[in-house]
C-alpha cells in the first residue's frame, strides 16, 4: 500500500498492531528487558514515529522466548543468522511489527543496538525508543543516510562538506527557516534515519523530513566519499508500506 | 648553505605530498577520527541495504589503524590511549544522560582494542569492570576484553573482585563468567595451569558456590567444579548450593526440574558418607547445619565449670551425710 501519493497529502493516522517477545534463558531466569519498560518505549518511540502518522500499539501480552541461544545472537556467519532468523520467527504472520528484545547484538562489524530483518526486528539491551522508530522505518522502506564518512584504509573521516541548499533537501526547503549557514552534516545528524550522531556531539536523532536528503549513503569507503554522496531516502516520501514482520 | 638546505626540504615535502595527496599522517586527531568513525557506525538493514554489505570485521578495522601507526611511525599504542579516552567521554555522556545506545559505541571500542592483546590494557580493563558507576554493558565488554588478554593468574584474581559485584544479582557477568570458564578449561586442559594455580581456581570457584544465588552462573561454576574438583560430586557443599537455590525461588518449575534431582542424589547418601570439603579448602564457610562453632577454649572452661560442679556437689552431699551421721 502507497501511504502518501502527494507531498500536501494529510497522513492518515495508521496503528500498528506490534507483538512483542522478550528473550530470557532457557530457565525462564534472566529477561533482556524488563516488561515493565516496554509501554514506556513504545510511548517515546511513537513521540518520533507520529510524524510519520504511526502509532506503535502492543498487541496483547508479553510473550517470552525462552531459549539461552537466542539471548546473544548474532549476524555474523550464516549460522548466526539461522539462529536470529529461528528467534524472529517466534511469531509470523501478525499483519504488524513484532520486536524482539535480546541482550547484545553482534554484527561482523561490531555490536548492534537494533537490526531490522524481513522476519522482524531485533533490539538490544542497550537500545532505546530511537532504536525502535529508527527499526520501525526501515521496516517501511527507508534507508540510512550519514553526515561523515571514513575512508578506508587511512582511516580519515570526511563530512558533508556543503552549507544546506534548497537541492540538498529538496521536499523540506522552507526558505527561511533554516538558519543561514546551517551545514548540511547537521541536518543529517538530527535525522531518525541516520544511525550515529556527529562526532563528539551524539546530538538528538528524531526528525523525519518530507522527503530525499542529501547525505552518505555508507559510513565507510575505499574509494572517493563524494561517490558515496546521493539524495536518500530517508522521509516520508519514501515510506511506500506499513511496517510488517514476515 | 641554509637556504639551499631549506629549499630540499620543502621541495621533497610537495613532492611527497603531491604523489600521496591522500595520506594523512596518523596523528591523535586522525586515530580519533578513525575510531569515531568505527564506534558511532552500525550496519543494522544489511538486507535492504546494498551499501552495508561487505564492510570489514572489526579484525580488518584494527588491522588498517596498526597499518596506519606503522606508515605513520606512531607507536601503536596511540590507538590504546586515544580509545581510553573516547571510552570513557562515552561512558561519561551516557551516566549524564541516560542515552544507553551510546554506551553501544564504547562497547564497539573495547570490541576494537581487544584486537591489539595488548596487556597494558588490564589496569585500565579492570577498573572499568568494576567501577559500579559505570553502565552494565561497558563494564560487561571490558571484563570480556580483560578474560581474553590477561593470563589464567590474573583471569582468577580478576574473578575474584567480579563474583564480588552483585548489584543486579551478578546478571553483568552472565557473558564473562562462561568466557572465564572456558579458558580455564582450555588451560587445564592444554595441561598450561600449575596444581598450586588449579588448586585456587578451585578454592574461587568453591567459595563463590557457597554464597550466590545467581542460578545459571552457579550451574556453570557446578559443572566446572564436578569436573575437576574430585569429591565435589558428593559434597555437602554442592548440597548446600543447590538446596539454597531451590529454597530461595520455590516457585519456578524449570530450577526445580533441573536441581532437585541433584539435591535428592546427595540426600539420598548417609550424611557421614558425604565429602566435606573444608578439609581441603579451610577457608570455606560454615554449612548451615553445623553446629554453631565453639573454641576449644570455651569447650576447656564448660568441661572445668562441669568438674567443680560435680566435686561441689559431692562435698555437699558428703557434709550432709556426715551431719546426719553425728
Amino acid at each position: 500500500m502507497k501511504r502518501r501519493d502527494r507531498m500536501d497529502d494529510v497522513l492518515p493516522a495508521v496503528n500498528v498492531p506490534v507483538t512483542v517477545w522478550i528473550v530470557r534463558k532457557t530457565d525462564q531466569t534472566e529477561p533482556a528487558r524488563d516488561a515493565a519498560e516496554i509501554p514506556g518505549l513504545l510511548a517515546d518511540a511513537n513521540k518520533i514515529l507520529w510524524q510519520n502518522g504511526l502509532t506503535l500499539v502492543q498487541s496483547g501480552a508479553v510473550h517470552y522466548a525462552d531459549n539461552t541461544a537466542w539471548l546473544n545472537p548474532s549476524t555474523t556467519t550464516p549460522t548466526d543468522l539461522q539462529n536470529l532468523d529461528a528467534l524472529l520467527d517466534c511469531s509470523s504472520g501478525t499483519g504488524g511489527v513484532e520486536l524482539y528484545f535480546v541482550r547484545v547484538l553482534t554484527g561482523k562489524d561490531g555490536t548492534l543496538n537494533g537490526v531490522k530483518r524481513d522476519k522482524g526486528i531485533a533490539v538490544a539491551a542497550s537500545g532505546n525508543a530511537s532504536t525502535i522508530a529508527h527499526e520501525v522505518l526501515h521496516a517501511c522502506g527507508l534507508a540510512d543516510i550519514y553526515p561523515q564518512i571514513t575512508i578506508l584504509p587511512q582511516g580519515t573521516k570526511v563530512s558533508i562538506p556543503d552549507v544546506s541548499a534548497p537541492e540538498m533537501l529538496p521536499s523540506d526547503w522552507c526558505g527561511g527557516y533554516y538558519e543561514p549557514g546551517l551545514m548540511q552534516k547537521f541536518v543529517v545528524a538530527r535525522l531518525i534515519m541516520s544511525p550515529g550522531g556527529y562526532g563528539n556531539v551524539p546530538l538528538p536523532r528524531a526528525d523525519i523530513p518530507s522527503g530525499r536528503v542529501w547525505g552518505y549513503r555508507n559510513f565507510s569507503t575505499t574509494g572517493d566519499p563524494a561517490d558515496e554522496l546521493e539524495l536518500r531516502n530517508v522521509g516520508l516520501s519514501g515510506c511506500h508500506q506499513n511496517p510488517v514482520s514476515e | 648553505m641554509r637556504k639551499v638546505l631549506l629549499f630540499y626540504v620543502v621541495t621533497i615535502a610537495l613532492a611527497s605530498a603531491a604523489q600521496n595527496p591522500g595520506v594523512r599522517s596518523f596523528d591523535d586527531e586522525a586515530i580519533r577520527d578513525m575510531l569515531e568513525g568505527f564506534a558511532v557506525m552500525e550496519a543494522d538493514n544489511e538486507e535492504s541495504d546494498p551499501y552495508q554489505r561487505d564492510l570489514p570485521t572489526v579484525a580488518d578495522y584494527y588491522r588498517m589503524m596498526e597499518k596506519r601507526c606503522e606508515e605513520s611511525g606512531v607507536d601503536k599504542r596511540r590507538i590504546l590511549d586515544v580509545a581510553k579516552e573516547e571510552i570513557d567521554r562515552c561512558a561519561a555522556y551516557v551516566k549524564s544522560t541516560g542515552q544507553t545506545p551510546i554506551a553501544n559505541n564504547a562497547v564497539r571500542l573495547l570490541d576494537l582494542v581487544a584486537h591489539s592483546g595488548d596487556r597494558s590494557l588490564l589496569p585500565y580493563l579492570e577498573e572499568k569492570s568494576l567501577d559500579p558507576e559505570t553502565i552494565k554493558f561497558i563494564r560487561s565488554a571490558a571484563a570480556e576484553v580483560y578474560v581474553n588478554i590477561a593470563s589464567v593468574e590474573e583471569c582468577i584474581e580478576f574473578m575474584r573482585k567480579a563474583f564480588g559485584i552483585n548489584d543486579d544479582k551478578g546478571f553483568w557477568r552472565s557473558r564473562v563468567t562462561p568466557l572465564f570458564l572456558g579458558k580455564m578449561e582450555s588451560a587445564i586442559a592444554n595441561r598450561s595451569v600449575s596444581d598450586e594455580t588449579e588448586e585456587r581456581l578451585l578454592s574461587l570457584l568453591m567459595a563463590y558456590a557457597q554464597i550466590t544465588s545467581y542460578a545459571s552462573e552457579a550451574s556453570w561454576v557446578d559443572d566446572f567444579l564436578v569436573k575437576h574438583c574430585y569429591g565435589y560430586r558428593m559434597s555437602e557443599q554442592r548440597l548446600s548450593l543447590w538446596s539454597r537455590i531451590l529454597d530461595e525461588d520455590k516457585e519456578n518449575e524449570l530450577k526445580r526440574k533441573n536441581y532437585l534431582p541433584i539435591r535428592e542424589a546427595i540426600e539420598a547418601i548417609p550424611p557421614r558418607k558425604r565429602t566435606d570439603l573444608r578439609k581441603r579448602f579451610p577457608d570455606l564457610s560454615p554449612l548451615p547445619d553445623d553446629a554453631p562453632a565453639r573454641s576449644s577454649a570455651k569447650v576447656a572452661i564448660a568441661v572445668a565449670v562441669g568438674i567443680v560442679a560435680v566435686v561441689a556437689a559431692w562435698l555437699i552431699l558428703r557434709r550432709k551425710k556426715a551431719h546426719e551421721a553425728a
